[in-house]
């Protein structure tokens, strides 16, 4: 069994501070493997979630060996600590940009204009809308970040794969809203 | 909770309820919902108009909507799903039926997910599907159709019954040859994809499908990039727990790392499709890649020869199983894959693109050459692709070479002469015969050894070993004492050694070494003969035949002869036991000989080989060290098993491992100094043992022990350079090992006494390149510098002086590339420059 394994088992019996431990190594290896990638490619990196998320979670964890319960515990921090780690990723992005100093883009696909700001545009947004309605923000923080499916974040959240796609969508169709009217407006 | 909080909960409850309800019913349940809250009422129209616009910007979610088996029974762009035959998380396939004029079409359909599929990516799909269509190839299973219905976008595909090609082999009980065959039959199928400039990316057996008429058919050709577009989509999500779009334990080092695919990368992975069912296992251990750290075990890929990788981990049952399938015993499919096979594989399964074939039809054309019983152009790995491979993991300080570094006063080379001269002039002829037997005993056992210490001394030691061989000839020829007889083998077991270890360049000398070395075998078979034989005549071949190994492993670069050589050195030891002999010497000699046969695993990337000769040798010193007490001379052996126990470890990613060999090494040589042994030699290896440590703490992310471990290496070295200030070699090293430190303080967070230390580092490069200004090699190690001064001021948070430092670093390689030509080695690193500076204001 791995560490991270036996982590989430002591968390789901209660431990808290389990709990805190797996969300250290989880941010850990993702600013970790970033790192690595800065330092072997030196300046000029596409720092591509996908590939960061990827790795970390190779790295600690096969994730298809966690049982049910675990898993879906994992799942939920995971999508929180990334959303962390792309925010202060774009931050510091949008810093050095400002610097003229070492170029880190969290490149998507062809064309995609400035991920950076538009990752801290919408992390904004879904500030706000978990003030007004924190499940559905956590249901997004799942999806965005987390990249769950809908299977997924229906078992994470414990109700209906029919549930979560309608209320994603309301979600998506609010936070499209408030991205495109530079989230002034209250919808 | 505000008002505002309030509101947009409200307004979005309550289209939660407005998308449950059918179309007619919806006005009505708003109106119900909002009553007279005008505000609320607004929110929700302005929410629902947002969720329009969404989904026409972001891509209709339709697929979402259904789960995967609510699509059975459908029809999809005119083919009826029948049955779910898979489902991932990037969509699921069917087997579908396709009516056209005559008959019904078995087919299989796509089905993918459009959860993050955004309009731009949409357009993406379509291209991409175009170019499938153009894929007509009888190995291939074609694209029939495809596109999107109602907001699904689907592909219809070939269907093909049969059965994974290892299954379908395995069932057909097909031998070595038949297999080779098939691959081939893959090949060509790869190889026509990458002539339409398709790249598979994801080939492994369930890809590869033989039908019942023994054809093969390559699925999903492309589909990994459909997906992966999937899995980039523009709107700043990211898809963490789709199928992934290749298959790691197949996918290329450059896949795993999201680095550039290439054709070249499908070579990789039919290398490993050719390995798996050429051999019946896969390369790599699950276990190891899954554990985590994938970035690092990636890096470090360590595959087992395709002939050694049976029985590494596997069943009696296991491995007669796979021979069967094979029509085969598993010791002659071991023989068959040797050699030729183990090169071919390897070379597919090269770590650096650059290293595998250049494209999958020279693959194929290699495995035709085999079967056909031409020479093969793969090769076994050359020494520049370990030179390469050791640079590229040990990027901080690379030069610090194995060789120990010698230190005594060049007053012994005079004092030897003067010693030989002074006998000679003393002798006569009624003593000549015992003089010349105790010179060339002196000069061969005492006087090189010396030498061999002292820095500078090859020609010195050349023309020594000339007037020892005059004197070994007489000492052979004019006795027939064996005594005598056996000192001359000895003398010229060590003119042996000597000669080869200088005859790395040239072949004269390889020449004179190799009839040195069947001039003492001559002498040894035949007092061997004679009736009661001195033990130490066993002793004395036992040692020759392990110089044999030592010289075949670093000279001839072949470890599988270095290891026959080796066993009969082991054989030669115990009959020598058997007759009586138990000396010190005797034991150190075996020790000797583990150390080298664990060397010859190393030199062969069979580091788990390498990890089990060591633990050998380990129990056998434990008794040495019991019989013989902790001399100097075990302890040095020890060392330097525990450090190639340390480098086993590193290359199969197990740090901790590493670092405790590492730890232990040092302690046997700081023994082994206490127990008086040779104070340069040993304090040498100590440096490198304490250099290795530092490595591997670089590697682990921790400078601060790093730095500590490169200090005690720079103090040792510096006693050597203050020793003899003119052995630039040393004072290279010196410099390498200051570089590391300041590598080391960067990354602490040290910065300025980093840079500090660098410059100094960098001064010396500087002047060594000035002082010999038309050499390759001193202008190289100039640019080596400077690019690690580059980057050390970019880790230090200076990236202004990083590119100054990188330009200086560019403007050497132009030199060099004009003047001298860069070699295959450097080729790459102008351009890698180039793009460092393509980052720069």
């Amino acid at each position: 069994m791995s560490e991270v394994t036996e982590l989430l088992q002591r968390w789901n019996s209660g431990d808290a501070a389990a709990r805190e431990a797996i969300i250290e190594r989880i941010y850990g290896e993702l600013g970790g493997i970033a790192r690595r990638y800065l330092a072997d490619e030196r300046a000029h990196v596409d720092l591509q979630p996908t590939a960061l998320v990827h790795e970390a979670y190779m790295r600690l964890i096969g994730i298809d060996r966690i049982e049910w319960q675990g898993r879906s515990h994992f799942l939920a921090m995971a999508a929180r600590v990334m959303r962390e780690y792309l925010v202060d990723a774009a931050r510091r992005r949008n810093a050095r940009k400002r610097d003229g100093g070492i170029q880190v883009t969290l490149a998507g696909v062809d064309g995609a204009p400035d991920q950076a700001t538009e990752i801290l545009a919408l992390n904004e947004a879904l500030e706000r809308l978990a003030e007004a309605d924190p499940d559905r923000a956590l249901l997004v923080e799942l999806r965005f970040f987390g990249g769950l499916t809908i299977e997924e974040t229906a078992e994470v959240l414990d109700t209906s794969a029919t549930a979560v796609k309608r209320s994603w969508r309301v979600a998506r169709g609010w936070l499209y809203q408030q991205m495109q009217a530079g989230g002034r407006d209250d919808g | 909770m505000t008002t505002d909080s309030r509101r947009t909960r409200d307004a979005l409850d309550i289209c939660d309820r407005v998308l449950d309800a059918p179309e007619s019913a919806r006005a009505a349940l708003i109106d119900e919902a909002c009553g007279d809250d005008a505000g609320l009422r607004a929110a929700v129209h302005s929410v629902l108009g947002a969720i329009t616009s969404a989904d026409a910007a972001l891509g209709e979610t339709a697929a979402d909507s259904f789960t995967a088996e609510q699509l059975v029974g459908r029809t999809l762009g005119g083919c009826r799903l029948v049955e779910l035959l898979g489902e991932g998380g990037m969509g699921a396939v069917y087997l579908g039926e396709r009516e056209t004029d005559e008959f019904t079409q078995r087919v299989a359909v796509k089905v993918v997910r459009t959860r993050f599929l955004s309009k731009t990516l949409l357009e993406r799909f379509n291209a991409e599907r175009q170019i499938l269509a153009g894929l007509n190839h009888p190995y291939i299973a074609g694209l029939i159709d495809g596109g999107t219905d109602d907001g699904v976008p689907y592909l219809v595909m070939e269907y093909i019954d049969g059965q994974p090609i290892d299954v379908a082999l395995d069932a057909a009980r097909v031998d070595l040859t038949g297999r080779i065959e098939m691959l081939r039959k893959v090949a060509l199928a790869v190889h026509a994809a990458h002539q339409n400039l398709v790249v598979h990316r994801d080939i492994k057996p369930s890809n590869v499908i033989v039908t019942d008429d023994g054809i093969p058919k390559l699925l999903d050709f492309g589909i990994a990039r459909l997906m992966r577009a999937e899995d980039d989509p523009g709107d700043g999500n990211t898809t963490l727990f789709g199928a992934p779009a290749m298959t790691p334990d197949y996918a290329s080092p450059e896949q795993l790392l999201d680095d550039a695919v290439t054709t070249v990368s499908d070579v990789y992975s039919l290398g490993v499709l050719a390995y798996q069912v050429l051999v019946g296992v896969r390369p790599y251990q699950v276990e190891r890649t899954s554990q985590g750290r994938m970035a690092e075990t990636v890096a470090r890929l360590a595959i087992p020869l395709p002939s050694r990788r049976l029985g590494l981990d596997d069943a009696q049952s296991k491995l007669d199983n796979i021979a069967q399938a094979r029509a085969t015993t598993p010791e002659r499919l071991r023989r068959a894959l040797a050699g030729d096979l183990d090169n071919i594989l390897m070379k597919a399964l090269a770590q650096r693109p650059a290293d595998r074939y250049a494209s999958v039809s020279a693959f194929s054309a290699d495995l035709g050459r085999f079967l056909e019983g031409q020479p093969v152009e793969a090769r076994a790995s050359s020494l520049a692709y370990r030179a390469r491979r050791f640079v590229s993991r040990h990027k901080v300080a690379v030069g610090f070479s194995l060789a120990l570094f010698l230190s005594l006063t060049v007053g012994l080379v005079a004092t030897g002469w003067s010693y030989l001269n002074a006998e000679s002039a003393r002798r006569d002829a009624a003593r000549q015969f015992n003089q010349v037997r105790e010179i060339a005993r002196t000069m061969m056992f005492d006087v090189f050894d010396d030498l061999e210490r002292v820095p500078g001394t090859t020609t010195a030691r050349q023309r020594l070993a000339d007037t020892a061989q005059q004197y070994l000839e007489s000492l052979a020829d004019e006795s027939a004492d064996p005594a005598v007889r056996l000192d001359a083998a000895r003398g010229y077991a060590r003119l042996y050694a000597v000669l080869n270890r200088q005859a790395v360049g040239g072949a004269a000398d390889r020449e004179r070494a190799l009839d040195a070395w069947s001039r003492a075998a001559g002498i040894l078979e035949s007092l061997a003969a004679t009736p009661d034989a001195d033990a130490d005549v066993w002793l004395v071949k036992g040692q020759l035949l392990s110089d044999r190994g030592a010289s075949l492993i670093t000279v001839d670069n072949d470890p599988e002869a270095a290891r026959e050589f080796l066993s009969d050195a082991f054989a030669a030891f115990e009959t020598a036991a058997g007759r009586g002999l138990d000396s010190l010497a005797l034991a150190e000699s075996r020790l000797l000989a583990s150390e080298r046969d664990a060397e010859t695993y190393k030199w062969q990337q069979d580091y788990t080989g390498a990890q089990q000769a060591v633990a050998a040798l380990l129990e056998r010193s434990v008794a040495a060290r019991e019989q013989w007490g902790d001399t100097a001379s075990i302890l040095k052996i020890e060392g330097d098993a525990q450090q190639l126990l340390g480098e086993a470890h590193y290359f199969l990613d197990d740090y901790d491992g590493a670092l405790d060999a590492y730890g232990e090494s040092i302690a046997r040589y700081e023994q082994a100094l206490q127990a008086g042994g040779d104070d340069s030699v040993i304090s040498a290896a100590l440096g490198v043992a304490r250099w290795s440590r530092g490595n591997t703490y670089i590697d682990t992310e921790r400078p601060e022990r790093a730095a500590e471990d490169y200090a005690a290496a720079i103090d040792i070295v510096s006693v050597a350079v203050a020793r003899d200030p003119a052995d630039t070699s040393t004072a290279r090293r010196l410099a390498i090992l200051k570089g590391s430190r300041a590598m080391a303080l960067v990354r602490m967070g040290d910065g300025e006494p980093a840079i500090a230390l660098m410059l100094e580092v960098d001064d010396w490069f500087t002047s060594q390149a000035r002082a010999e200004p038309d050499t390759p090699g001193a202008q190289r190690s100039l640019a080596v510098s400077h690019h690690m001064t580059g980057d050390i001021y970019h880790y230090a948070g200076e990236p202004q002086q990083a590119c100054s430092w990188y330009r200086r670093t560019l403007d050497v390689w132009v030199d060099i590339e004009a003047r001298f030509g860069i070699s295959e080695f450097d080729a790459g690193q102008p351009d890698f420059v180039r793009e460092l500076l393509a980052n720069c204001d």
